[in-house]
């Protein structure tokens, strides 16, 4: 049996696409830092656990938060608080951090799922200028606009430390990578998956099935903010330091883009996302200190002209769909004016 | 000096580590991981070949200085003045032989004033192969390039007016060439001898710093002048809307209201505090102004003759003869006045490079024995300024200040802006004592 | 003296003055809130785009406003040109960028809108600086006012004063006017407006203009109560968006209302227990929305 076959056998996924899918992705992530350098790869890394997490409330549950910076704050200086007053582990304090965000992201969707659509994303924009303010506020505990370093200096695990960057932070990356998209790939394809994507079609043709559309909501919502949290985890490992930008709205908008960049409603796109605007934005610092501009007109055109992002682009172009017939565009067309 | 929040996006890019190789165990059971995994261990032994040929400069017969500033975001024009100091010390630095016939190298970053990616932009720095670090603007920076500098092994010169970077937060590898808020409390003590009153109100901004300024000033300075502090209110950090303190602070009737706050803060609480004609009835200070600050305070306020913009640790018509010359050189050659922090940017580059040339290697624990206690050259102070060595702050005087005579909006735009009031003849005498400082190194 | 509470360790007994004082210092914020609010409003309710790029035309009204009244000496100048400026500046959004997608769907129009806020607010830091500048207040208005028991600048008077006339104009003009009339139909159904023979689209591009240039001129107002500085818009838009959440969007009354409300909130919060004065009003929001999803004025009719 070729290697191929005995491939094939073991992934649900079928068909030459799903194979050269994966080769794909092997490659280009083996070959990531080596292109672009590790400091770009590892920000790419995070990023893309971001936007996977980020893309479920979105792309499939249809809500656009603009508000998940909070959660990616609080799972970055729940890992370093948490280190300093709690357990001087590394990855007990990372757990502990994205409990936290979860529990947090349930409190702030209950309240913002109260709404929807335009009020929903302006709910979910204040609340998280709330915990700016209580972090940057905060100074005893979160060190302020100061900020706080990480108070360890080496976490080994099964013969690398994340805590030295570098490749060994890509590695165990790369791992958390996997298992997220391993996870938002289980929870799409399982019947909470569906009943939520019936939610996006339409709220109240899914209430009038019998479904809880709230409940839906608000486990998709609370699953974006696990992730959320896991990802400002790994900044806080990779960077051995927070901020309080880290809560400001302009992250909540960079994942946003990054989402729609890559394509939403799709489950790579956010990769693909996560790659471009990660090796866009490292180098396009150097071209000019103008470079907000940039962001913004790259956002406005996609936006006007290409809003299912590259890989609904690919998609479009090779005719690709995901297991429920949809591609980014079709998401996108799902999607009705007005909110629900 | 603290300073406003700031925000923006990744930035930099670095092409190798000092990491070595590492190895890769099983316990990867998902088969897409393994396959990856598998792929990644053969492009390390790949790395381990990069690491060898790049690595870092350190020894011999170069020195690397990476200077991190703010080349864009709010403070981009502070940066820009601060890149001249540095480039300024190093060419002077070659000429004089600081550190011997070594060569010396610079290599800039951007933090965009933000502590997060400032430290970002230093980590990129190190990865380059930089054997020292030197520079920022904001406290907030260098408390977390200190960090990063401490944790990698690197001495940093830096500046900064929090009392956290040579107290509580001290590190052995890092050094401030500015002046501490403790420092900079010489404000008052002024106010009170020279235009009288004994009431003053404290408006503070609700963080670290200022909280220690006021608890410094309201249970030292003033008391000891023969004042008292009778009223104090803390304001959040990012408060737009002032009229509220303000007007408590016009309830108070204190023959002096003065301001520890920084930044934008600073500007609105000040405008504000003039809307509401604080001036009519009191005397309004601030503890520090900086330029920019001066600016958006604007020219009516900044002339008016009840208002002190406060303190600045150097101004460029400073009298000690190593300022006239730096002064002139800098003028000269960059045809504008260098800042304050441009003069603390240039002595500590520059007495770093001769702690270099002194101890032969950029080795930190060499170095910081040799910079503990050592004075600091060129002396642009004139009064025998040094690291201290217990907490690594310099022992400069700061300099009370008011908007000079017939001020334009030219002089501001030049950074020309105040007549030098007065400052303390001994500097130790305005600093905490080492135990006060809480700052224990070892 | 008015004993209020022992809250916080802080005791507080307010004299008369210094509480009416605070109290038009609300008044004075809340009607800044409200223009902004308004202009959001009026904007969502007739066309259901929410304008987040809305902070920066204030930004930009702010500096035009402080390049007028620099060059003429006139602030009243500057208040009749920013807001035109500003004006320009929204139909061009309209026209340009937002009118390409209204079919598609509410949230590319969010992030567009999104979008170009960056774009403007970095534009706006490359012609006039990083750093702010200061915004003189007009000579004719830089005094205090006694009023007896305290007194006041007059300059806030003066915000609140031409705050309500912008407000009390706009209200009528929609209500009461044929114009006005035609908008508000166009919001209620876009198809028989436009059955009827009127051009929609100009309809909204005025609208637009409209909105547009009621934040510039609140940009132009608050101008020498914050001086000029580029997170301006930012900073108080997102005030706006909690009275608009709160008010509900395309509401009128709602944003007066709750306009005022959020402006007294903050600021006596700030008397009370000033930690909480920057937090108050999300956590206020939260509330609100936990025990009246709708908001408090809750209808999404022009009213």
């Amino acid at each position: 049996m070729s290697a191929v076959d005995a491939v094939r056998k073991r992934l649900p996924v079928v068909g030459t696409a799903g194979i050269a899918k994966f080769g794909l992705a092997v490659v280009g992530f083996a070959l990531l830092p080596f292109i672009f350098g590790t400091t770009t790869a590892n920000d790419v890394i995070v990023l893309a656990i971001f936007a996977l997490g980020y893309n479920l409330l979105l792309g499939y549950g249809g809500e656009l938060s603009f508000g998940h910076a909070a959660f990616y704050g609080i799972g970055a200086y729940g890992t370093v608080i948490f280190a300093e007053i709690a357990v001087a582990n590394l990855y007990l304090a990372m757990i502990a951090a994205v409990v936290f965000t979860t529990i947090i992201s349930l409190v702030f969707g209950f309240v913002s799922l109260r709404r929807r659509g335009i009020y929903f994303a302006m709910i979910t924009l204040a609340l998280a200028q709330m915990a700016y303010y209580v972090v940057f506020q905060w100074n005893d505990l979160t060190g302020g606009q100061n900020g706080k370093a990480i108070p360890l200096f080496e976490a080994p695990v099964a013969g690398i430390d994340p805590l030295a960057a570098g490749l060994d932070f890509y590695l165990f990356g790369l791992l958390m990578l996997a298992l997220t998209w391993l996870g938002v790939r289980r929870v799409i394809q399982s019947p909470f998956g569906k009943a939520l994507m019936a939610v996006r079609e339409s709220e109240e043709r899914a209430r009038h099935l019998g479904y809880d559309v709230n409940r839906l909501l608000l486990l998709a919502f609370v699953l974006s903010g696990l992730l959320s949290g896991l990802a400002g985890a790994l900044h806080a490992v990779l960077f051995a330091f927070v901020g309080p930008n880290l809560l400001f709205w302009t992250i909540s908008g960079e994942v946003v883009l990054i989402a729609i960049l890559g394509g939403i409603g799709t489950l790579s796109g956010p990769i693909i996302g996560a790659i471009i605007f990660g090796v866009l934005s490292h180098n396009l610092t150097q071209v000019t200190e103008n470079w907000p501009i940039i962001f913004g007109v790259i956002f406005v055109l996609i936006v006007m002209f290409a809003p299912e992002g590259v890989y609904g682009i690919t998609q479009k172009y090779f005719e690709d769909r995901d297991g429920n017939g949809f591609d980014a565009r079709s998401v996108l067309q799902r999607l009705r004016p007005g909110g629900k | 000096m603290p300073d406003g929040n700031n925000h923006g996006t990744n930035n930099g890019s670095a092409d190798s580590t000092r990491k070595g190789t590492t190895s890769l165990r099983e316990g990867v059971t998902d088969r897409r991981s393994l396959l990856q995994a598998a792929s990644v261990v053969g492009g390390l032994s790949l790395a381990g070949c990069i690491n060898n040929l790049g690595g870092g400069g350190g020894g011999g017969n170069s020195i690397k200085i990476g200077s991190p500033l703010p080349r864009s975001g709010p403070f981009a024009s502070y940066g820009r003045n601060f890149v001249n100091a540095i480039n300024l010390a190093v060419t002077h630095a070659r000429e004089e032989g600081d550190a011997g016939d070594r060569e010396i190298e610079v290599e800039f970053a951007d933090t965009e004033g933000d502590p997060d990616r400032g430290r970002q932009a230093a980590q990129e720095l190190i990865n380059n192969g930089a054997d020292v670090l030197s520079g920022n603007y904001s406290s907030a920076v260098a408390l977390s390039i200190g960090e990063l500098a401490q944790r990698r092994g690197l001495i940093y010169q830096c500046v900064g007016g929090s009392n956290a970077i040579t107290g509580s937060d001290c590190r052995p590898y890092v050094f401030n060439t500015g002046n501490s808020a403790v420092q900079q409390s010489v404000t008052m003590p002024y106010l009170l001898n020279e235009r009288g009153g004994e009431s003053v109100f404290i408006l503070y901004s609700d963080y670290a710093w200022a909280q220690s300024y006021m608890q410094w000033n309201r249970d030292n300075t003033v008391p000891n002048n023969g004042g008292e502090v009778v009223g104090t209110q803390a304001v959040p950090l990012g408060t737009n809307d002032w009229s509220q303190p303000v007007t408590n602070a016009r309830e108070s009737g204190a023959d002096h209201i003065h301001f520890a706050v920084t930044g934008t803060d600073l500007v609105r609480g000040v405008n504000q505090a003039f809307e509401f004609g604080l001036q009519e009835e009191s005397i309004v200070s601030a503890a520090a102004a900086t330029l920019s600050d001066v600016k958006a305070i604007g020219i009516d306020i900044m002339s008016n003759e009840n208002f002190y913009p406060g303190g600045t640790s150097w101004y460029w018509e400073h009298s000690a003869p190593a300022a006239q010359e730096f002064s002139a050189a800098y003028r000269d050659e960059y045809d504008t006045v260098p800042l304050n922090f441009s003069a603390s940017h240039y002595a500590g580059t520059r007495t770093l490079l001769r702690a270099i040339g002194e101890v032969g290697s950029t080795d930190p624990d060499d170095l910081r024995s040799e910079l503990e206690g050592k004075e600091l050259y060129p002396q642009l102070w004139g009064v025998g300024e040094k690291y201290r060595e217990c907490d690594h702050r310099t022992s400069i005087a700061t300099m009370i200040v008011q908007a000079k005579q017939g001020l334009s909006q030219q002089n501001i735009d030049n950074g020309d802006v105040y007549t030098i009031l007065d400052y303390p003849e001994d500097p130790e005498s305005v600093m905490r004592t080492c135990e006060e400082t809480g700052c224990q190194m070892d | 003296m008015i004993p209020l509470s022992m809250v916080g360790g802080l005791p507080l007994q307010i004299s008369t003055g210094n509480l009416l004082t605070q109290l038009l210092n609300g008044i004075a914020l809340g009607m800044i809130l409200v223009l902004i609010a308004f202009g959001l409003s009026i904007i969502f309710g007739l066309m259901g785009v929410v304008n987040f790029a809305h902070g920066e035309f204030l930004l930009v009204g702010t500096y035009m406003a402080l390049t007028v009244f620099t060059m003429t000496g006139s602030f009243l100048a500057a208040l009749v040109v920013a807001p035109i400026v500003v004006a320009v500046l929204g139909a061009a959004v309209e026209r340009f960028t937002l009118r390409p997608i209204y079919d598609r769907d509410i949230l590319l129009q969010l992030l567009l809108t999104f979008g170009l806020a960056e774009i403007i607010r970095e534009l706006v830091m490359v012609i006039w600086g990083r750093t702010g500048t200061a915004f003189p207040t007009p000579s004719w208005a830089a005094r205090t006012l006694d009023f007896g028991l305290f007194t006041y600048p007059m300059y806030r008077i003066f915000v609140i004063i031409v705050g309500a006339v912008i407000v009390a104009a706009v209200y009528i003009f929609l209500t009461r006017t044929d114009t006005g009339l035609i908008i508000r139909g166009a919001t209620a159904d876009r198809e028989m407006v436009n059955a009827l023979g009127i051009d929609v689209e100009k309809t909204f591009l005025l609208v637009f203009a409209i909105g547009s240039a009621i934040a510039g001129i609140a940009g132009a107002l608050i101008g020498p109560l914050r001086s000029a500085y580029p997170t301006l818009g930012v900073d108080l838009i997102i005030p706006a968006f909690v009275v608009v959440v709160i008010g509900g969007l395309g509401s009128l009354r709602g944003s007066i209302l709750a306009g005022l409300l959020i402006g007294e909130l903050m600021v006596m919060t700030g008397v009370v227990y000033s930690p909480m004065s920057n937090v108050i009003i999300f956590v206020f929001m939260a509330l609100v929305l936990l025990v009246r999803p709708r908001g408090l004025f809750g209808r999404e009719v022009v009213e």
